[in-house]
């Protein structure tokens, strides 16, 4: 018997762990604590493969999101009404609790590349991203998340508009709500030079429904530290500082840790999960004692 | 050049266009140097190596016994080249991969070595299985029952079925690879042999077995005709004293014919 709606919204109490295939027996067998699951919607739009047919059984017992990562929500061309038509069936057959996909790029005409490519800060890209979100909403019928990017290159932006801005008047002008990923902030803060802090409180409150945490990665170039999204290792330190930042600023919010390349034992998994619902329940203690002190 | 009083936004909706026609270009042709002003420009290379290294190892998940047949190196250019003659059409990256053994098969390095693009046929069949859907399968009974009249008997090959002939024991050197320990590559003792292969999902997992000339034929008409004695004609003609009945047995047991709709 599948989780019902009101259900499903309880279950993001709980923080959830990205789904991952190699996970996906382990998962079934041992049906971890965790709050909800959240699965690449692309690599189940074969519906009746083996891959969907387990998500299927995964959908038994858990609330699942389906986080998009090809839809390329920043096209100028506008998005591709065949992928969005996929998601449309994948998104009616597992009712997810959760949809959501990137404000980036990753496709133009008839090439597309597996990456989630920055836009420039641009009034032109804003009103294109625009669009295209309203396009998938209505099309699906529901509100979608848009994620902020992990950038290594900023493009000239009109009149100084900053990615917070440009996310507010997105979310403000579609009904799309923000899905915060924290792990992104601190990239993307390396990488350009601004502050991860001021980023987050550049942000209305209402407009975050959920937050992803990841690990990032440290290469060099030239001879300078750049951070790299990998979703290869732990949340670091200084994310789960900001993390509890983002808490405080925005509330209490549904929480996903994502891992995937060099994947640990799914345990892991859960342990970083679990670490997220203590940052919130800390943070809750706090609003009570400030509320009642 | 926009027409005069064409308004500002054909000049203005152009330029995101213009940058993202030439970033994508740049990626995929794996150029160096800047795109649309963006700042620092070092870091572009960062976006190249992720195109180049993602759909690698995409091909690498769906071609894992062909990797380890050419090795390292010579997967990662075969990756590249096909990367640029046979780039992503669009963001569900299912597909990606689907020219590859074609492209393999016309690589000069790999003439004498032409086992290596039939098992990415192989391969291919079995990334293709994966994703297919299980029909509730004709059990031994309705089998049994429908059999009364053969006739008039049709017979539906399930969808995860694929069947590949090739000039190579391929599915014995997929099995020995795929069953070697730790990675190694097992001694390879290949001669050239035509073989006949079904590639299919058993449950979640995929399943390769070699067939003869008539499981093969008898097969290959069904799917694309149930007609079940015009397809044991072409089973018998392809191989004749074929074992037709032992063979459905084996088809049934293992799930591969579809329960009538």
């Amino acid at each position: 018997m599948r989780r019902a709606a009101a259900e499903q919204r309880q279950d993001l109490r709980t923080s959830g762990i990205g789904l991952r295939q190699p996970h996906m027996a382990d998962i079934l067998a041992q049906k971890p604590d965790v709050g909800f699951l959240e699965a690449h919607s692309e690599n189940y739009f074969r519906i009746g493969g083996v891959p969907f047919d387990n998500l299927m059984r995964c959908r038994e017992d858990y609330a699942v999101s389906l986080h998009g990562v090809g839809l390329s929500l920043g096209s100028a061309d506008g998005v591709k009404e065949a992928h969005v038509q996929k998601l449309k069936t994948l998104v009616d057959l597992v009712d997810p609790v959760m949809v959501s996909e990137h404000i980036s790029w990753s496709g133009h005409g008839t090439q597309a590349v597996p990456d989630l490519l920055p836009l420039p800060l641009t009034a032109e890209a804003l009103e294109i991203t625009c669009r295209n979100i309203s396009h998938v909403q209505e099309t699906l019928g529901r509100q979608i998340l848009v994620e902020n990017p992990s950038c290594y290159v900023r493009f000239p932006a009109d009149d100084g508009m900053t990615e917070p801005a440009f996310i507010a008047e997105t979310v403000k002008r579609t009904g799309c709500k923000l899905l915060l990923d924290v792990n992104n902030v601190a990239v993307s803060a390396h990488n350009l030079g601004y502050d991860p802090l001021q980023y987050i409180r550049a942000l209305p409150r209402d407009i975050v429904g959920e937050m992803h945490l990841a690990g990032y990665q440290v290469n060099k170039a030239d001879g300078e530290d750049v951070l790299i999204d990998a979703h290869n290792r732990p949340v670091y330190d200084g994310v789960w500082d900001l993390y509890a930042a983002a808490l405080a600023h925005i509330g209490d919010t549904p929480t996903l840790l994502e891992w995937d390349s060099d994947l640990p034992p799914l345990t892991v998994l859960v342990a970083e999960a679990a670490k997220a619902d203590a940052y919130r329940r800390q943070f809750e203690q706090d609003r009570h004692h400030v509320k009642t002190g | 050049m926009p027409i005069a009083g064409n308004s500002n936004k054909t000049a203005i909706m152009s330029k995101l266009d213009d940058l993202q026609r030439d970033m994508l270009r740049k990626l995929i042709a794996q150029e160096d140097g800047g795109t649309g002003g963006a700042a620092p420009e070092k870091n572009m290379r960062i976006y190249r190596n992720n195109t180049r290294l993602l759909l690698r190892d995409m091909l690498k998940d769906t071609f894992p016994v062909t990797a380890r047949l050419v090795g390292d190196a010579f997967f990662d250019t075969a990756g590249r080249d096909y990367m640029q003659a046979f780039p992503p059409a669009d963001g569900d990256m299912t597909d990606y991969g689907a020219d590859f053994p074609a492209f393999l098969k016309r690589l000069p390095g790999l003439q004498n070595y032409l086992y290596v693009p039939d098992m990415a046929r192989l391969e291919w069949a079995a990334h293709a299985a994966y994703l297919s859907p299980l029909y509730p399968p004709l059990t031994t009974a309705a089998l049994s029952a429908a059999a009364a009249d053969p006739l008039t008997l049709k017979l539906h090959v399930q969808p995860h079925v694929f069947l590949l002939r090739a000039g190579w024991p391929i599915a014995d050197l997929w099995q020995k690879i795929t069953e070697a320990e730790n990675g190694t590559l097992p001694a390879l003792e290949l001669k050239a042999e035509e073989s006949f292969t079904a590639v299919f999902r058993d449950g979640d997992r995929i399943a390769v077995w070699s067939l003869t000339e008539g499981g093969y034929a008898f097969l290959e008409y069904l799917q694309s005709n149930p007609d079940f004695p015009s397809a044991a004609a072409a089973a018998m003609n392809a191989e004749p004293g074929f074992a037709l009945d032992r063979f459905l047995g084996l088809l049934v047991q293992q799930g591969l014919l579809q329960a009538p709709p």
